[in-house]
């Protein structure tokens, strides 16, 4: 699939079909790590994380893929996996060249967003539920409001700004930030 | 909408690009110019964001092995794989059977054994064969545990859910309910259900009814307590909840347009500032519909209250197995007064039209009455004087064949006094004795005779000074624990209810010294709970009960706060009030509690009931 095609169906909801071309190259990259000292559940969790960087730079309207999905997810797992191998003092036998940056831009906005998880979780089953056909499945108000039976598409559009409201007061508590952060 | 939903809405728009070029430049002047709002967008952003992240790694996780297998070439995937190890098994067996088959057969094929199972007196189930030809029983017992016995289907703190009472009615001429446990009556009008498509029901409905009366039987409801007005949010101190539905063939049933059916809900207090709220299910917030108000006829000492040296006679539930209840006001020929009584049965059988089957008769106490031609049911007895409270006899079963008629007489089985009142003037009040002291009463018991031609009420204890006073005609009952002045609360008339759902009394408060707590939860052993899965936080100030994401809630520090931890391994955690009280949580921040297990002690409503000291 084409760069540009792949960064659209992220952008647009179409995560499932998104994630399936993402998995592409997942089994190159769990023999490239298992070759190197790592197991299965390793090669999961590092093509796992890699995924996670490349959605959250696909959220940014600037940001373009240059090479093949392939190759920069392959360039952040060998990263990754070089890291984990020198934190268990083990012999990294492979080059790696580019990815820090990518990587240390995640790991800093996990830092910084983190302490969000809760907030969001407490939010209720019915809350996060019209939140993420909305912004995360890209739903209209219409097909949300019939999925979840509620009357009207007002309904549902007052129920979303509710939701989002709890959040932000809960977000916004003296100390709460602080305390989400002691993680 | 509400200005702050509006603001919402527009940094909504904001973010997604929706904005005209003139609608972004204002907007964004305005960011420039407020660093508040600034920090309002860059929060909603960002919490939108995170969203978006957590969904994208949830559902990555959650597909994992199905999007490994999606890209496996096709002959390593697992569904072929099982598929190809299936019919190598099937085939091979087939193969057998073909080559070698018939060696494995008996010759004499001619006595077909059939095979039946006969339950024992155990749980086994033994296999018998009978033969035919010998008729000969050859019992082969089961060698694996064939039982009877099948483990019941459980959903998890199942004897924390309030069960529902139901009564059916029809629907093309409605009825009353009267609920026992609480005494809450709901009247509905003839004609007003229909079902999801809109057409009108007839026949009969089911009603299915619960209510929720304190903080223990909501502990497990997960019903919101709180409400949001003006942006401001308040929690409930209930005076009782309910939740009401209507079935027919287990299809649920709604009310038509512009109708409604109403409750007279006996609430659990008489509250200031009490309103009665409606839960929309669609947005899960209160809507408030009125504001209850009491009046002084539900007051049970009458409309004037209590006369001095008065106070209710109360009488637990009066069934009859053989016999009728017999109730004599009989007073004596020379008491000059003689104040007017009345008796109403009120059929409380559900198809019994209360309006075409009440019985009522009044007279005087001088005299015995007899209601006849009753039709068979069940009815409470209703007994009003002018002087007299009234006195409800619970639980009167009128059965088929055995009466045509009431014959109402009521006396005691202290033998002392039964000859003296049985034509004695009875005041059915209780009466402090002469020397101005209270009663010495304390609860009855009544039980009935098996007779058909009268029953017996016993008294247990009753007042020594009238019991050595036979003459005193203040001969007090006391039916119930002295204690308790009424059997029910406020009975409110005349809630009406738009729809079927949930509805709640409440006073609403605030408290500005909420504190948001982070919180990890620890046994006795220190060991951390990691399989949380609800909590309940219950302040013991109040009538209610605040279901809350285990690792993040809010309370009130101030409060008397019980936490309640249900575990997704079915295990109940607790912290009791004193222990939260001992931890001074004065400020938001991360807590750790010390949980008891209270799981083998708390094992239903009524164990948390009393644990709670309800």
């Amino acid at each position: 699939m084409e760069n540009e095609k792949l960064l659209q169906q992220i952008r647009s909801g179409h995560n499932k079909e998104a994630l399936q071309e993402m998995y592409k190259p997942f089994s190159m990259i769990s023999s490239f790590i298992r070759q190197h000292g790592g197991s299965v559940d390793d090669a999961r969790d590092v093509f796992q994380e890699s995924l996670l960087i490349f959605y959250r730079n696909a959220q940014k309207p600037e940001f373009k893929l240059t090479a093949s999905l392939s190759t920069y997810l392959f360039s952040i797992c060998k990263y990754k996996w070089k890291d984990e191998l020198k934190k268990k003092n083990r012999h990294v036998s492979f080059e790696v060249k580019e990815s820090a940056d990518e990587i240390q831009d995640y790991q800093l906005a996990e830092q910084k967003f983190k302490w969000m998880d809760h907030i969001i979780q407490s939010l209720g089953e019915k809350c996060r539920e019209i939140l993420q056909l909305f912004y995360y499945q890209k739903f209209s108000m219409e097909q949300i409001a019939q999925k979840l039976d509620y009357k009207n598409v007002d309904t549902v559009k007052t129920q979303k700004y509710k939701c989002i409201e709890r959040a932000k007061a809960m977000a916004s508590e003296p100390n709460v930030k602080s305390i989400m952060e002691e993680l | 909408m509400r200005n702050e939903l509006n603001q919402i809405e527009v940094i909504e728009k904001y973010l997604s690009g929706q904005m005209t070029p003139a609608e972004r430049t204002d907007f964004e002047s305005k960011m420039n110019a407020d660093p508040a709002l600034q920090h309002d967008v860059s929060l909603q952003k960002d919490l939108i964001d995170r969203l978006r992240f957590l969904a994208f790694k949830n559902e990555m996780i959650s597909s994992h092995k199905a999007l490994v297998n999606f890209h496996l070439p096709w002959w390593k995937r697992p569904f072929f794989l099982n598929s190809f190890m299936i019919l190598l098994v099937v085939g091979l067996l087939v193969g057998l059977e073909l080559t070698f088959g018939d060696s494995f057969r008996p010759e004499n094929n001619s006595i077909k054994p059939t095979i039946q199972a006969h339950p024992t007196s155990s749980d086994e189930t033994q296999l018998v064969i009978h033969s035919d030809e010998t008729d000969s029983i050859q019992s082969i017992p089961t060698n694996s545990s064939f039982s009877k016995k099948t483990k019941p289907v459980t959903t998890p703190f199942k004897d924390f859910i309030q069960p529902f009472e139901t009564a059916t009615l029809i629907a093309q001429t409605g009825g009353t309910i009267h609920m026992k446990n609480s005494g809450s009556l709901i009247h509905f009008p003839p004609n007003i259900f229909m079902d999801s498509t809109g057409n009108n029901v007839r026949g009969p409905v089911e009603i299915r009814y619960r209510e929720f009366r304190n903080s223990a039987e909501m502990a497990f409801s997960k019903i919101p307590m709180t409400y949001t007005e003006n942006s401001v949010e308040y929690l409930f101190n209930s005076a009782g909840m309910f939740e009401i539905r209507a079935f027919q063939n287990d299809q649920e049933l709604h009310l038509k347009p512009n109708t409604s059916f109403t409750v007279d809900y006996n609430v659990t207090e008489t509250l200031d500032s009490c309103f009665f709220f409606a839960l929309n299910e669609d947005s899960g917030e209160w809507d408030k519909l009125r504001k209850i108000e009491y009046t002084s006829t539900q007051n049970s000492f009458g409309q004037n209250g209590p006369k001095e040296n008065e106070f209710p006679l109360n009488q637990s539930e009066i069934k009859i197995k053989n016999g009728a209840l017999v109730i004599v006001l009989a007073g004596r020929g020379d008491i000059r007064e003689a104040p007017y009584f009345s008796l109403t049965l009120i059929p409380e059988n559900d198809s019994i039209s209360p309006d075409l089957y009440s019985y009522k008769v009044k007279g005087d106490y001088r005299n015995e009455y007899k209601i006849g031609d009753i039709k068979p049911g069940f009815y409470r007895a209703e007994i009003e004087s002018e002087y007299y409270i009234p006195l409800t006899i619970p639980g009167i079963q009128i059965y088929p064949n055995k009466l045509s008629q009431l014959t109402v007489s009521l006396r005691s089985n202290e033998h002392k006094i039964y000859k003296a009142v049985q034509r004695g003037f009875l005041k059915l009040f209780n009466r402090k004795n002469r020397a101005g002291g209270p009663v010495k009463s304390t609860a009855s018991t009544f039980e009935l005779a098996d007779s058909i031609a009268d029953l017996t009420v016993w008294v247990d204890t009753i007042s020594n000074q009238n019991l050595r006073n036979p003459t005193n005609s203040a001969m007090a009952f006391n039916g119930g624990t002295q204690a308790r002045q009424t059997t029910y609360s406020k009975l409110v008339p005349g809630l009406s209810c738009p729809s079927f759902g949930v509805y709640n009394c409440d006073q609403i408060y605030r408290t500005n010294a909420m504190v948001v707590i982070k919180a990890n939860y620890r046994n006795a052993g220190g060991k951390l709970i990691t399989n949380e899965g609800m909590l309940t936080l219950i302040d013991l100030n109040y009538n209610g009960a605040f279901s809350s994401s285990p690792p993040l809630f809010k309370c009130n520090p101030t409060g008397k706060i019980v936490l309640l931890l249900f575990t997704q391994n079915e295990e109940l955690f607790v912290l009791p009030a004193e222990k939260f009280d001992e931890m001074n949580l004065d400020q938001s921040g991360n807590y750790t509690f010390e949980m008891t297990n209270m799981t083998n002690s708390i094992r239903s409503t009524e164990d948390l009931k009393t644990y709670l000291g309800l």
